[in-house]
């Protein structure tokens, strides 16, 4: 690529040399052109202070292809002149591009040299054996200065130069797609974090939406329901909730400042939500004296139970009668807090022993024990066989072997260790009835249990 | 031949003094290079042709680190010889 501004020729230099030196001969050019053709020729250089250095360079001979024929010929051996410019020249030369460096270019990209060396080599078959590179690096399309040289041939070898071009073009163009290529994958990166952060922006404002809801109007749920709770129990606190809300949601009607038109709209909902109050208040206020009426009911019934338990007590053993009377006592109050026991504890009373009746394996056994049973629900005499324990004989007559500590009470003046039964010793069994005990019941298994335990603390 | 031995040499051809003959080619030689300097061709007949030319960017690889570089466009100067020259110093080679 050849810059051409204008062509200056020998008149022309002399024509600016007369104008700088006006004393200087007319044929200096001349002579100086022909000085260093001849010296060219006699040393084979000649170097000129701050413009640079000529040189006549051998070239060997070579085969070649003739032009018009196409037939192969051999080049002989051969001078060319060439002209290396001094570093001063070059660099007022290259003034425009001085600004320029060599950049290096950081892009991962790893290039098998001898691929490249090979297509150099097949390129540039003639000169790349003759041109050494002046710098160490490799160049890739090998265009080294002073490849314009004395050929034979100017035809030829702008040719070449247009050819090593084109081989330079493509790697440069590979070169520029990968630039390129890094510049199409960067938006996409950026593409995809923006989608990550703006997808983690969505997910916090979601979480603390959530947490918001969780806590604010989850809790003003929460502190309603605690109103409504205490307005059912105390009913003289409902006018207070009311106004309690009211003075609430005035409140927040003059923080929030809204329109007009949405403050008609919060009062309709105010109404609403007031009325399902009151709603909900009447409900309570009559399951509360439903519940009342119950209690006293239940109070009745069991004030009438424990006369006829008095009543019963008087005839049975002096001794037994204060815990049996507590004991029915305590059964009557479970079982009006528990109604779902209630009407067992009827068939109970009404039957008698329900356990031997529900439980026919065990009057098999009381039958081989040789028990003397009494059908009115009394006591009974037991008479010890080997290998009977007190928690045998509660699970035979009660239907647990954790009421035995009743059976130990019972007979603590016959056994003094619990742990240890003699043979043939009466025991007396008090009636399941008459202890108030149920082995269906949960509560009087753990009041058995709890008995037990003291006994063996006792013990 | 050195600089000074061409310096020496016109001033012997010329009939100047050395420093007459120093300071013409020292003056040559500026204006040569501020000719190439503006991009502007010099062409001496039965001599040669000096001209610019422009070098495009490309790539060059360190082989010893594997780096790349690319290396700056950049203006250089050529000289092409003339035929008659080229024939003289063939001719003097046989």
């Amino acid at each position: 690529m050849t810059v051409k501004n204008r062509k200056r020729t020998l008149s022309d230099i002399e024509a600016e040399l007369h104008i700088r030196c006006t004393d200087i001969s007319d044929s200096f050019l001349r002579t100086f052109t022909n000085t260093v053709e001849e010296y060219l020729l006699k040393d084979g250089i000649v170097k000129i202070k701050n413009f640079g250095s000529f040189r006549a360079v051998p070239v060997d001979a070579r085969e070649g292809i003739s032009v018009n024929s196409g037939e192969k010929i051999t080049i002989p051996s051969h001078q060319k002149v060439i002209f290396s410019p001094d570093r001063k020249l070059k660099e007022l030369v290259n003034k425009p591009f001085s600004v320029f460096e060599p950049v290096l270019l950081d892009d991962d990209v790893q290039i098998d040299m001898s691929d490249v060396e090979q297509g150099n080599e097949d390129i540039n078959t003639e000169e790349s054996t003759k041109n050494k590179t002046e710098t160490e690096y490799i160049t890739i399309n090998n265009q080294v200065e002073g490849h314009a040289t004395l050929d034979e041939k100017n035809s030829n070898n702008s040719e070449e130069q247009e050819k090593q071009e084109e081989v330079a073009l493509p790697i440069l163009a590979t070169d520029r797609e990968l630039e390129n290529e890094e510049f199409i994958v960067m938006p996409r990166n950026e593409g995809r974090n923006s989608n990550r952060l703006y997808l983690a922006c969505v997910c916090m404002v979601l979480l603390f939406g959530g947490i918001f809801y969780y806590y604010v109007i989850r809790g003003e749920d929460v502190q309603m329901e605690n109103a409504t709770v205490l307005s059912a129990n105390s009913p003289l606190l409902v006018e207070d909730s009311v106004e309690i809300t009211e003075a609430y949601l005035h409140e927040k009607i003059k923080d929030s400042m809204l329109p007009e038109e949405e403050l008609s709209i919060v009062e309709k909902v105010k109404q609403e939500r007031l009325q399902q109050l009151a709603q909900e208040e009447a409900a309570k206020r009559a399951y509360a004296a439903e519940e009342r009426t119950k209690l006293i009911e239940e109070r009745a019934k069991l004030k009438e139970e424990r006369s006829r338990v008095v009543s019963k007590n008087s005839k049975s053993d002096a001794l037994d009668k204060g815990e049996q009377v507590q004991q029915e006592e305590a059964s009557s109050i479970r079982s009006k807090v528990l109604p779902t026991s209630n009407t067992k504890m009827a068939t109970q009373s009404s039957e008698g022993n329900a356990k031997s009746a529900s439980m026919p394996k065990k009057k098999t056994q009381e039958a081989t024990t040789a028990t003397r049973t009494n059908p009115s629900g009394q006591a009974k005499s037991v008479v010890v066989k080997p290998g009977d324990t007190f928690r045998t004989l509660a699970l035979q007559h009660y239907g647990s072997k954790e009421f035995w500590g009743y059976i130990y009470q019972a007979n603590k003046t016959k056994v003094n260790n619990p742990n240890s039964l003699s043979q043939g010793v009466t025991l007396v069994i008090p009636s399941a009835t008459s202890l108030g005990i149920d082995a269906n019941d949960a509560s009087s298994v753990s009041k058995a249990k709890a008995l037990g335990a003291k006994l063996m603390n006792g013990q | 031949m050195t600089h000074k031995e061409l310096v020496g040499e016109l001033a012997e051809k010329l009939g100047i003094t050395q420093a007459k003959a120093s300071e013409q080619l020292d003056a040559l030689v500026d204006i040569l290079c501020t000719n190439l300097a503006e991009g502007n061709s010099i062409a001496f007949q039965g001599f040669g042709l000096f001209e610019t030319k422009k070098k495009m960017e490309r790539i060059i690889v360190n082989p010893t680190t594997k780096q790349r570089f690319l290396i700056p466009p950049k203006i250089t100067v050529s000289y092409r010889p003339s035929s008659n020259l080229r024939h003289k110093v063939n001719d003097s080679q046989e």
